[in-house]
């Protein structure tokens, strides 16, 4: 008894108590999988054939590297990031802007704005999915009172992706439009008065004194959805075309879960997990590398 | 005059590319919401009926009677209580050992937290299966706490540190000298830091609720199965797709997140943004 209260009153060891329990918890469910998917990518283990599992090196990578179907889904998760990433940003930030002016009912309108961030990614699949419906959904025949004849939204291969990020644009601009929104409440006013009392433009005003000061705030909002955006598509595409037509929408995440626990080829699904996570800890670098500056 | 003139045109420049906003915000929510009271015939119909010209509750019933709808309900509850109690209760403490003492590796802790929000799930996914599979768990309410766990944890312990880093310690340091032990100064602090765990609840249970790729890859049949996998399953009834009820399904599955929404709206720049950059 005397011994463990001397433990409780060492600083140290009181620290490490407290924090145990979560951190069993977190080897558990975090830390071992991620190293046991390191151990999976560099084996070979179908379990659909009822293989055992044996190591097999890095051939797994090397296949998928030289496989047109990889191939093609890594063309789809860049060309979902490249499209996806600016158009939340350009939308975000201009909304950010217009509602940190002096308007009125400015609460509702941000409480309005940012709800599309609460709704689960697979109701944002559900909901899009029945709004690209061709004939009873409702966009087909809302962009017909412009003219435009009725689009295949999920089933034409060139058009899908675009419905995705449509989708995606919908649920996470606001996400950048909170960020950059709290970042401009950041900016000490004084530095507007005194350009207003410069007499300087609109333009010359966002140019020269709102951009450099939530640039670092911005650029952490860009850098996060383009990492998000890269290795964190599932339950929209899921839900919305299912990875198809003809594989046109699957990105990395949705083929590695296809591969490891649809036809439960456990390595091969693991070395394409592993990549994404290659490349979240690059990005993960880059944003510490910011914040801590 | 000529500015005067400039000023309301910018007005009305600026109020109506807000409201252009609102609208394609609210379309989708409205058109889910209007097809899950419309009457079944006019759901399929051409045109589509933009105002419902009937009302009805009928998919709010069949909902419950095509599939276990109240079991994947009552499931989601569960998990998202399970994980909840093990976040909030693991995690607060050990927030607190993090935000008061130094220790061998605490900083190390402290950047795979942060990390850990970042961390793709399928980057995990395949081996936490294996995992779950292997301790006798799929199709279990456990089993998805478990790897919810991986999400809520990391995501409760970095908003309880955030709380707890602000607290004065006067108050923790009063105990201390009126001879309470360093768990009672602990249980000083926690009741200070109520709030935190409230909000920490909160958005923890949005993110297990509205969690789909662990609960699709440990759950099956009405003894686990969550709401969102029971609801994405009503997309494979054959030929069309049953729209009024899913949109019925949805709507009973938003209510409490926007419930809870409303109370945590003042604290969502302070958890995603602040969290973020700080």
């Amino acid at each position: 008894m005397y011994g463990f209260h001397r433990l409780l009153r060492s600083k140290k060891t009181l620290g490490m108590l407290f924090v145990l329990p979560a951190v069993v918890v977190l080897v558990l469910v975090f830390i071992y999988p991620l190293v046991y998917n390191a151990d999976l990518s560099l084996s070979e283990w179908n379990l659909a054939i009822g293989e055992e599992k044996h190591y097999v090196g890095l051939s797994n990578y090397s296949y998928n590297f030289s496989d047109p179907l990889f191939q093609k889904v890594l063309k789809n998760t860049l060309v979902f990031t490249a499209v996806s990433v600016p158009l939340e940003v350009v939308i975000g930030l201009g909304l950010a802007l217009l509602i940190s002016r002096k308007i009125r009912g400015r609460s509702i309108f941000l409480a309005i704005l940012i709800l599309p961030m609460m709704v689960a990614p697979v109701i944002v699949g559900l909901t899009w999915r029945w709004l690209y419906a061709w004939n009873y959904g409702l966009i087909n025949p809302l962009i017909g009172v412009f003219g435009v004849g009725s689009i295949n939204w999920l089933a034409d291969p060139s058009i899908a992706m675009f419905s995705v990020i449509i989708a995606d644009v919908w649920a996470m601009a606001p996400f950048v439009f909170l960020f950059c929104y709290a970042g401009l409440r950041m900016v000490p006013r004084e530095r507007y008065e005194s350009a207003e009392i410069d007499g300087v433009s609109s333009w010359q005003k966002f140019r020269h004194v709102t951009l450099p000061s939530i640039k670092g705030i911005l650029m952490i909002a860009i850098l996060i959805r383009a990492m998000d955006a890269f290795t964190k598509l599932f339950d929209v595409v899921y839900t919305l075309t299912g990875g198809g037509p003809a594989y046109a929408t699957t990105v990395l995440p949705v083929y590695a879960y296809r591969v490891g626990l649809k036809f439960f080829r456990l390595g091969k699904g693991a070395s394409i997990a592993m990549i994404t996570l290659v490349v979240t800890i690059i990005m993960i670098s880059i944003i510490w590398k910011m914040t801590k500056r | 005059m000529q500015i005067r003139t400039k000023k309301i045109f910018g007005k009305i420049l600026i109020y109506s590319t807000i409201l252009l906003a609102l609208i394609v915000v609210l379309l989708p929510l409205y058109w889910s919401l209007s097809t899950s009271i419309k009457p079944a015939g006019r759901i399929l119909h051409i045109p589509i009926e933009f105002v419902p010209s009937g009302f009805t509750l009928e998919h709010y019933v069949n909902i419950f009677n095509i599939i276990p709808f109240s079991n994947y309900f009552l499931n989601s509850a569960i998990i998202t209580g399970g994980t909840l109690l093990i976040s909030l209760v693991f995690g607060s403490i050990a927030a607190y050992g993090l935000s008061r003492y130094k220790f061998p590796g605490s900083s190390g802790l402290l950047g795979l937290i942060i990390g850990a929000r970042m961390i793709p799930p399928i980057a995990f996914v395949i081996p936490l299966f294996l995992m779950i599979s292997s301790f006798g768990l799929l199709n279990t309410h456990l089993g998805v706490i478990l790897t919810h766990c991986s999400i809520v944890l990391p995501f409760t312990i970095w908003i309880m540190k955030g709380f707890f880093d602000e607290l004065p310690r006067d108050f923790e340091e009063a105990a201390l000298v009126d001879g309470c032990s360093r768990l009672g100064a602990l249980r000083v602090a926690l009741r200070l830091a109520l709030p935190g765990v409230f909000v920490a609840a909160i958005f923890g249970f949005i993110e297990s609720w509205n969690e789909f790729m662990f609960a699709l890859t440990i759950t099956s049949g009405p003894a686990s199965t969550t709401a969102t996998v029971g609801l994405v399953g009503l997309l494979e009834v054959p030929y069309l797709p049953p729209w009024g009820e899913i949109m019925a399904g949805v709507f009973l599955f938003t209510i409490p997140i926007f419930v809870l929404g409303y109370f945590a709206e003042k604290y969502m720049a302070r958890i995603y943004v602040v969290g973020t950059v700080k």
